[in-house]
């Protein structure tokens, strides 16, 4: 059926997805070494509620529960649902500007430089502002300067060729990639410090960095959502959509820029976490309609469930010891991917 | 800005070239569409015809001056302005994307929905109507990736009606198609052209099917247009011969009067025609 009869039925879906969200969220923050029950988690958070949380709850739950709850994994939590809302949505956006199920916003250089951003932040201590840490602040430039650099390289004068800001991406990724190398052979006694930073973490979440990216994420999020039916005519080919009004070379400088600052705000405070970019949106593609008035907003909570489960995994599992998100990601997502790819023919 | 208002002009081409790469595409074209007419674009490969529609539908983007839509400059409408003046069908579209043909019919009213609306009953009314027209309502909610080359040129026919132009251009929109499907799509087009006025330029190799349907030919060689007007003016032996350089039998179109054109088959006249 076309969209515009789904769409009621997509509408009731998205509501779930996004209750499920919540109490994954919940859930969550009740999860971890000091085991606490969801109610009692709820209640704390909902006690934190501005003006009305004294009515909410009756009895509040103070103590080391609360702080554990309201001062170290809520806020982790949080940021792990920001990130992945974030990577995921980009990684579609990139997948239909590109036309190619191969693009996230990482093949444009967003993670190879926020990496090497990261590794310049950690080896000479830049100091952080606003609550961000120099590296995060540091990887943010280096992923946003990448992107410019790719932009600069792979763009042709006034129209925009995707093929060509493709491979000038990979070049650019190989050769930050490289310069990271560079950086850690003769700072070998931060190289474990940068292994880590590059596999991604939320283990320093704090509430500082939960606003900000969430201020930034949310922007960008709110307008590329206005752009889902031109991005659905950008599928049919740059000609099409030029011809049906979409102004394409403003779109698709706008939404490059606009998907890869919402990744490298991600990046800029989790490190680098592959993949959610690339599985979220195509598992959703494959369950759903190629409509981005659907992909969009999907992937977004999607993306946040994926991230907060694989984290709270991440935390858990091997407990006190933390395994980097990143590998969980990889782990879980992998063969999860290849069984939707292997039950579904239709074209990606 | 020079203003060539003529009421009855629809498309104007005035002095168009285009070089690349030291090779010149086209050269000084020179061309007039009256309003509700149906015009074809004839030539051999190669002779510039996609490009000269490329450079109408402002895909291309023409120089200062060159190509007028209504008596103005084409490039002073913008985006969706244009695209509710001008709709095109594209040569060999392909959709490598799982939309429903309703979804992607749809996609033709987006010049007439606002950046923060969305589709309305009116828009699902009016792309019901096209769909009916064009034989398309019972295939909508098939995926566009399974449909035969002849439905999916219907579908997108639908998309380009429910874009509700007054200018419709076509490149080779029946060349992928068996007989029954070329005469189907030029009858439909016709039609709709006669009942709701609007003007087509078409871009067409058969030059048969292009006698039949269009009031006008222009006929390209090597980039210029080599000659234009009704169809038995453009299509003569003489004219054929020095553009196609073949030689050919014309004789009377038994049903209509048109022109209609049979090569000559040089084995079968026992001499060697290749120059």
């Amino acid at each position: 059926m076309a969209y515009i009869h789904k769409k009621k039925r997509y509408r009731s879906i998205f509501i779930l997805l996004t209750l499920l969200m919540l109490f994954i969220i919940i859930a969550g923050c009740s999860i971890g070494a000091a085991n606490l029950t969801v109610g009692d988690a709820l209640k704390i958070i909902l006690q934190r509620v501005p003006y009305i949380g004294s009515i909410l709850v009756k009895k509040p739950i103070a103590g080391s529960s609360e702080s554990i709850i309201w001062k170290v994994r809520m806020p982790r939590v949080l940021l792990a649902g920001i990130v992945g809302a974030a990577l995921a949505f980009s990684g579609t956006v990139y997948q239909g500007l590109f036309k190619n199920p191969m693009a996230e916003s990482f093949v444009l250089g967003v993670s190879a430089g926020a990496a090497l951003g990261g590794a310049v932040g950690i080896i000479f201590g830049i100091p952080g502002i606003l609550g961000v840490g120099g590296t995060g602040l540091a990887a943010f430039l280096g992923a946003l300067s990448a992107v410019f650099l790719v932009y600069q390289l792979g763009g042709t004068g006034g129209r925009v060729s995707m093929t060509r800001l493709l491979l000038a991406g990979i070049a650019v990724n190989f050769m930050l990639s490289a310069m990271i190398s560079l950086l850690m052979i003769f700072n070998r006694q931060r190289m474990d410090n940068i292994i880590m930073w590059t596999m991604g973490s939320f283990s320093n979440a704090t509430w500082d960095k939960v606003l900000l990216s969430a201020i930034a994420v949310s922007v960008g999020i709110g307008v590329i959502s206005f752009f889902a039916r031109d991005l659905n005519l950008m599928l049919l080919g740059d000609e099409e959509a030029k011809n049906l009004g979409v102004d394409i070379e403003k779109t698709k400088k706008l939404l490059l820029a606009l998907s890869s600052f919402i990744a490298a705000i991600a990046v800029s405070v989790s490190g680098i976490i592959g993949f959610v970019g690339l599985i979220v949106p195509h598992a959703i593609r494959m369950a759903t309609d190629p409509d981005h008035r659907v992909v969009l907003p999907y992937s977004a909570v999607v993306g946040a469930i994926f991230l907060i489960l694989s984290d709270t995994l991440a935390r858990t599992l091997a407990g006190p010891m933390e395994i980097p998100v990143g590998i969980i990601t990889a782990l879980a997502g992998a063969p999860f991917f290849l069984y939707l790819l292997s039950k579904n023919r239709r074209a990606m | 800005m020079i203003s060539r208002e003529n009421p009855k002009t629809a498309i104007e081409v005035r002095g168009l070239s285009w070089q690349a790469e030291d090779i010149k595409i086209l050269e000084g074209i020179g061309l007039e569409v009256s309003k509700n007419s149906f015009v074809g674009i004839i030539g051999p490969n190669g002779s510039g015809k996609t490009s000269l529609l490329r450079y109408i539908s402002a895909w291309y983007k023409p120089q200062a001056e060159t190509v007028f839509l209504y008596g103005g400059d084409i490039l002073s409408r913008r985006g969706k302005e244009l695209s509710r003046e001008i709709a095109v069908i594209a040569q060999n579209m392909a959709i490598e994307f799982d939309f429903t043909a309703m979804d992607v019919v749809l996609m033709g009213r987006f010049p007439h929905i606002s950046r923060f609306g969305s589709e309305g009953q009116e828009d699902i009314e009016k792309t019901k109507n096209v769909m009916e027209l064009t034989g398309t309502w019972d295939l909508k909610d098939r995926l566009v990736t399974n449909l035969s080359g002849g439905e999916l040129q219907r579908v997108m026919i639908a998309r380009a009606l429910a874009q509700e132009t007054s200018i419709l251009l076509m490149d080779e929109p029946i060349s992928n198609l068996d007989i029954s499907y070329q005469v189907e799509i030029m009858d439909l087009i016709k039609g709709y052209q006669q009942e709701k006025g609007l003007t087509v330029i078409t871009v067409l190799h058969d030059l048969n099917i292009a006698a039949q349907y269009c009031e006008r030919l222009i006929l390209l060689n090597k980039g210029e247009v080599y000659c234009q007007g009704k169809p038995e003016k453009v299509l003569t032996k003489e004219n054929i011969k020095a553009v196609y350089g073949i030689d050919v039998h014309i004789i009377e179109n038994p049903s209509q009067g048109f022109p209609y054109i049979m090569p000559v088959f040089s084995i079968h006249e026992g001499k060697n025609n290749i120059e």
